[in-house]
């Protein structure tokens, strides 16, 4: 028997299907893994990439070799995925951050057992201490094939760049001729590829397929404000057939939108990957299981719901805001209608969207002040530096800390190092210069993949057409399903007044929780805070500019220098309906020497409506620099430090009032002095919270 | 960028410790000479070794080793990547920056060097400077001075980078902003982030060299192995205080380096410690005194010459007295092909074909007259050979009646490292 017949059964055993037979370039693809080739496969998801590498991997093992070490993004194979591994009995594992330490102890196991055929890794874990010492010397038998997912994340001139890609590349160019390596994309236009190319060598083999995704039914619609886009959403959904996902640029919107959702009685949940990344994927895997198996209506999401997710039915991708670019749209798009005869995909479009792409184009990269800080910084040091002390020693944030730390670790050389979680200046530290100029032309880009992205909303043509053109695919009639193909198979763009209305109602009615904090960092150490002087759980009215009180607030604040009737009124009956318990006595207020008397004057009035007293008895015996231009918790807190002092004992509870929340540490450090002074409970109370995060 | 070779990338894989635990160890420096030997003999080049049959090279290593320390590619990618990023370079014997001082070695010759810093100092030749890790104010003194001579009169100043003597000269020459190599044996990595260091490798005056992994903990032999390193990259050596016996790695190196001929000075004065003395009867040359006028590059070899002794460098290229042009005066570069050590004496080439005709036979006296003839050699001449090969247990000698058994490669090996 050949190897391609061999591979054939094999191929027909994966997928349960006696007649199953290869798709174009497939078996070509896995004759040139096992002749050792490096070799880039640009199709289309759904075409069947993971089919390529079972097939090749189940040969290569048949013959002795070692496992496969598969590069990915993802979390962990796909349910389908896994089905055809376990037919061709390949074991499949991954490791992530979701790993218990004994699933980590059995991989370990089972790797010096040489019973892993295919162990799947994120490109954040390779440069991982735990890989590096625990996973790597388990490899008694040498990989044998490396497979490198998404792999248009390699390219700079990718519309998705990605840090940690950048170190795959160089492993990439330290592999000997005797290891065969797969990399795979269904988005890659000319440059890209030919970026590719020029990073991992002329002899790299490209096979590249169609993108045309013929089930799509394509179609734009503008809404300039964020409750039509809301009451298209509720109205539009219920009738759509299957379930969907829809897209949005912010967590924020997210949660908002899937909130709305469920207020209409729509079956939707929000993702979105949180800082506490750990509990965080597994709690995505359970929302994209849902999904896969129609339990959910729709996943109101950000970009994390991304790479690889494979959901063949999907019935619809609504986006709620324009993406970044046009290949993003086709790649969020092109989740929908990969093995069913129809599926809607919608471009919802509005005013604030620029705004919000802009902001993301800005903040790609780390300010030149952060990285001079930083690296003037540990090049004085003697010895290494954790982040906690660098935090204690510059004025930046956690997050902007970490993107500069990422930025400067995949420099290279680097002038950054890191030994046992402490960071040093090394010997390039100190002629380290930005590259500036890559910087400016990727920034330009972005700009120019903006332009596009607008361009297709202008389209009148078809829509199918434009997407394949900007991927450089060959184009060879009209979708014919679009909405500037065939209008009568698009969506209606009309909603309902009424629901608009209540939209509205929604928008103004998005009360914030203000957690209490639990621990404060006294001499860099995180020490909790106690019992006796902690606060209670607080409210917000509503989340700063977020399109209902939060832009009245802001209006209020900056250009009439005091808050108006009905936001007073508002904030009062939030109160009311909050009601926390036990119920305040009193109402005081954050003083503060800039502005003496907008927050006093807000709280007087408050607290009338609320017919509790009013005590200003919280001074400010100096002027500290204003609380929100302290960039990380160190510096808020070391802010903080003496500058309230109390004029009156205390007793009950009250109800602290702020006008807007950033970090929330003057709110702790002045609920932990009211408590100080006899305060039984401490209920803080904010117009606005402001936080805006992006994935 | 630190761009490999396919050379580089087999030899890498034949010798790096990529991974403390594994089935097969890779080859030491010894065996790998042994195949970078019979490589060069047959026209090949490491990067053959790729499409060769395990069976091919079955007389060096086991067709098993050879497939999984080959096939160590990912392994590899990842390491590589991970040191290059650190600013940490390779060098395999193949490369033409690989120092020719170190080829001469021969079978003791580094397989692989790790480094960070200036390369150009490689072959510049310098004066090493070594001692105890324990040393009193004079010897301190005495060291940060001959470092501040050094840097003054540009000689590079090469030491081991350990506590004491080490570090002292090291840190005096480099704050004098002279050159300086430290040859590790152990956290290659580590030391470069040093602030002093840093700073000297960004200006480019130091090169931090070890035959180790960047993160390789200390380990006594290492130390040991590492001494003879120091020493081969100096045009002399100068021990500032030495402990007595085995247990004394400067003891032992620099009688070591006796033994091999070296020029080893020692500091002589009345507080000097006893090891410092028991090297003057093994051969050492008093650190001749000094004006501040004088300079080495004059006292040093009059200082030799009127030792009395046989102290000439015989093998090394490059001295003190033409330190600038010895760089370039060196033998013709070989191209890239020809991977094996080209500064071989004929002995290294043609030791694997007298093991090969061996084969596993044993030779009596009688019989190595045709075994000479065989191989176009003079009985004589074999005969020599075979003794040399003896004390460095490639071949076994049994007495009564005298017979030459050859060992395998992998038992020679073995032995050796009894």
């Amino acid at each position: 028997m050949t190897m391609q017949e061999r591979a054939l059964q094999y191929l027909q055993k994966a997928l349960n299907s006696p007649r199953a037979s290869f798709h174009e370039q497939q078996w070509e693809s896995i004759e040139h893994l096992l002749n050792n080739r490096k070799l880039l496969v640009v199709e289309r998801t759904g075409w069947g990439k993971s089919m390529v590498y079972f097939l090749a991997t189940r040969l290569m093992r048949d013959n002795g070799k070692g496992p496969t070490l598969l590069i990915s993004p993802l979390l962990s194979l796909m349910r389908n995925q896994m089905d055809a591994a376990g037919r061709l009995h390949l074991c499949a594992r991954s490791i992530n951050s979701t790993n218990a330490p004994r699933e980590f102890s059995d991989i370990e196991r089972e790797l010096e057992e040489n019973s892993i055929d295919v162990l799947l890794i994120s490109p954040e874990r390779l440069a991982n201490e735990d890989f590096r010492k625990r996973i790597l010397p388990k490899l008694t038998h040498n990989i044998g094939l490396l497979v490198i997912d998404e792999a248009h994340c390699i390219s700079d001139w990718g519309h998705d760049f990605r840090p940690d890609y950048r170190r795959i590349i160089r492993i990439l160019q330290m592999l000997p001729p005797n290891i065969p390596v797969l990399a795979t994309t269904a988005t890659a236009n000319n440059r890209v590829m030919t970026d590719i190319r020029s990073q991992l060598g002329q002899e790299l083999v490209i096979l590249r397929g169609s993108l045309v995704r013929s089930s799509l039914r394509l179609q734009n619609i503008f809404l300039s404000g964020v409750s039509a886009r809301l009451a298209w959403l509720a109205q539009t959904i219920p009738r759509l057939e299957g379930s969907g996902i829809v897209y949005t640029l912010t967590v924020r919107d997210a949660v908002k939108v899937s909130q709305w959702l469920q207020q209409n009685g729509i079956n939707a949940k929000a993702y979105y990957s949180s800082l506490k990344s750990d509990e965080d994927n597994a709690v995505r895997e359970t929302l994209e299981k849902q999904l896969i198996k129609n339990e959910i209506k729709v996943l109101v999401a950000t970009v994390a719901l991304g790479m690889g997710f494979d959901k063949p039915d999907l019935g619809f991708v609504i986006h709620f805001q324009r993406p970044a670019s046009v290949v993003h749209y086709y790649q969020q798009v092109g989740r929908a209608g990969r093995a069913i005869p129809n599926a809607h995909g919608v471009l919802l479009c509005g005013e604030e969207d620029e705004k919000i792409t802009d902001y993301f184009i800005q903040s790609a990269f780390p300010a030149q002040k952060h990285i001079e800080l930083l690296l003037n910084l540990l090049n004085d040091e003697e010895d290494g530096l954790t982040k906690n002390q660098i935090l204690a020693r510059i004025n930046i944030t956690k997050s902007q800390l970490e993107k500069t730390i990422k930025f400067l670790t995949i420099e290279y050389p680097s002038p950054l190092s890191q030994e046992n979680k402490k960071y040093y200046a090394n010997q390039y530290t100190s002629g380290y210069k930005v590259r500036w100029e890559t910087v400016e032309a990727i920034t330009e880009l972005r700009k120019a993949e903006q332009r596009q992205m607008n361009d297709y909303i202008a389209y009148p043509q078809c829509l199918m057409n434009f997407l394949q053109d900007a991927l450089n695919d060959t184009i060879v009639r009209p979708c014919g399903k679009c909405r500037n193909c065939n209008p009568s198979l698009a969506l209606p763009a009309t909603y309902d007044r009424g629901l608009e209305k209540a939209a509205r109602n929604f928008l103004f009615h998005n009360y914030q929780k203000i957690p209490p904090k639990l621990f404060w960092i006294i001499h860099e150490q995180k020490k909790a805070i106690p019992e006796q002087y902690r606060s209670e759980e607080g409210r917000a009215l509503c989340a700063w500019r977020d399109g209902g009180w939060g832009d009245v607030i802001a209006r209020d604040k900056y250009e009439r220098g005091f808050f108006s009737e009905p936001v007073v009124h508002a904030f009062a009956k939030m109160i009311r309906e909050w009601s926390p318990s036990p119920m305040p006595e009193w109402v005081t207020c954050i003083p503060s020497l800039r502005h003496p008397v907008l927050v006093p004057d807000f709280a007087r009035r408050v607290a009338f409506k609320l017919n509790l007293p009013f005590k200003p008895c919280i001074l400010q015996t100096c002027e500290n620099k204003p609380q929100k231009s302290m960039e990380n918790e160190i510096q808020q807190i070391n802010n903080l430090r003496e500058i309230y002092k109390i004029s009156a004992p205390c007793s009950g509870a009250c109800l602290l009032l702020d006008d807007i929340v950033n970090s929330g540490w003057t709110l702790t450090a002045v609920s932990a002095l009211l408590r100080r002074h006899g305060c039984s409970h401490v209920f803080p109370a904010a117009l606005a919270l402001n936080t805006l995060r992006i994935d | 960028m630190n761009t490999l070779s396919d050379d580089a990338k087999a030899i890498l894989l034949l010798c790096a410790p990529l991974e403390r635990e594994t089935p097969y160890r890779p080859l030491t420096d010894t065996q790998y000479h042994h195949l970078a030997v019979w490589l060069h003999r047959n026209g090949r080049s490491p990067r053959d070794l790729f499409s060769m049959e395990p069976e091919a090279v079955a007389a060096y290593m086991e067709p098993e080793r050879f497939s999984y320390l080959l096939g160590r590619g990912v392994q590899l990618g990842l390491a590589m990547e991970r040191w290059a990023g650190q600013g940490i370079w390779f060098l395999c014997r193949s490369d033409n920056e690989y120092p020719r001082r170190y080829k001469l070695l021969a079978k003791d010759a580094p397989a692989i060097l790790f480094g960070t810093g200036n390369k150009v100092f490689l072959n510049h030749g310098g004066l090493a400077v070594v001692g105890s890790r324990n040393i009193d104010q004079t010897g301190a003194f005495f060291a940060e001075s001959v470092a501040l001579r050094c840097a003054r009169e540009h000689i590079t100043v090469i030491s081991g980078g350990a506590k004491g003597t080490d570090s002292i000269s090291m840190n005096a020459a480099l704050k004098a902003h002279g050159h300086v190599i430290g040859v590790l044996a152990d956290q290659l990595h580590k030391a470069s982030l040093k602030k002093d260091y840093r700073d000297a490798l960004a200006d480019g005056n130091l090169l931090l060299l070890s035959p180790y992994a960047p993160d390789t903990p200390w380990r006594a032999w290492q130390a040991m192995q590492r001494n003879k390193l120091i020493y081969a990259l100096a045009d002399y050596a100068l021990v500032v205080s030495s402990g007595i016996g085995e247990k004394s790695g400067t003891w032992a190196g620099a009688t070591e380096e006796l033994k091999r001929k070296g020029t080893v000075f020692v500091r002589m004065d009345n507080t000097v410690p006893e090891g410092n003395k028991d090297l003057i009867n093994k051969g050492a040359i008093p650190w001749p005194a000094l004006e501040e006028t004088e300079r080495l590059t004059e006292k040093l070899p009059e200082a030799v010459a009127s030792g009395g002794e046989k102290h000439i460098p015989q093998i090394r290229q490059g001295s003190l007295l033409d330190m600038g042009d010895a760089l370039q005066k060196g033998p013709a570069e070989h191209s890239p092909a020809e991977a094996a050590p080209c500064e071989q004496t004929a002995y290294d080439l043609c030791l694997p074909l007298i093991l090969k005709k061996m084969g596993r036979a044993s030779f009596s006296k009688e019989e190595l007259t045709h075994l000479a003839e065989e191989l176009g050699l003079l009985p004589k001449q074999l005969e020599t050979w075979l003794n040399r090969a003896v004390k460095e247990k490639a071949v076994v000698k049994h007495c009564r009646p005298v017979r030459y058994t050859a060992a395998s490669p992998l038992m020679a090996e073995q032995n050796r490292q009894e």
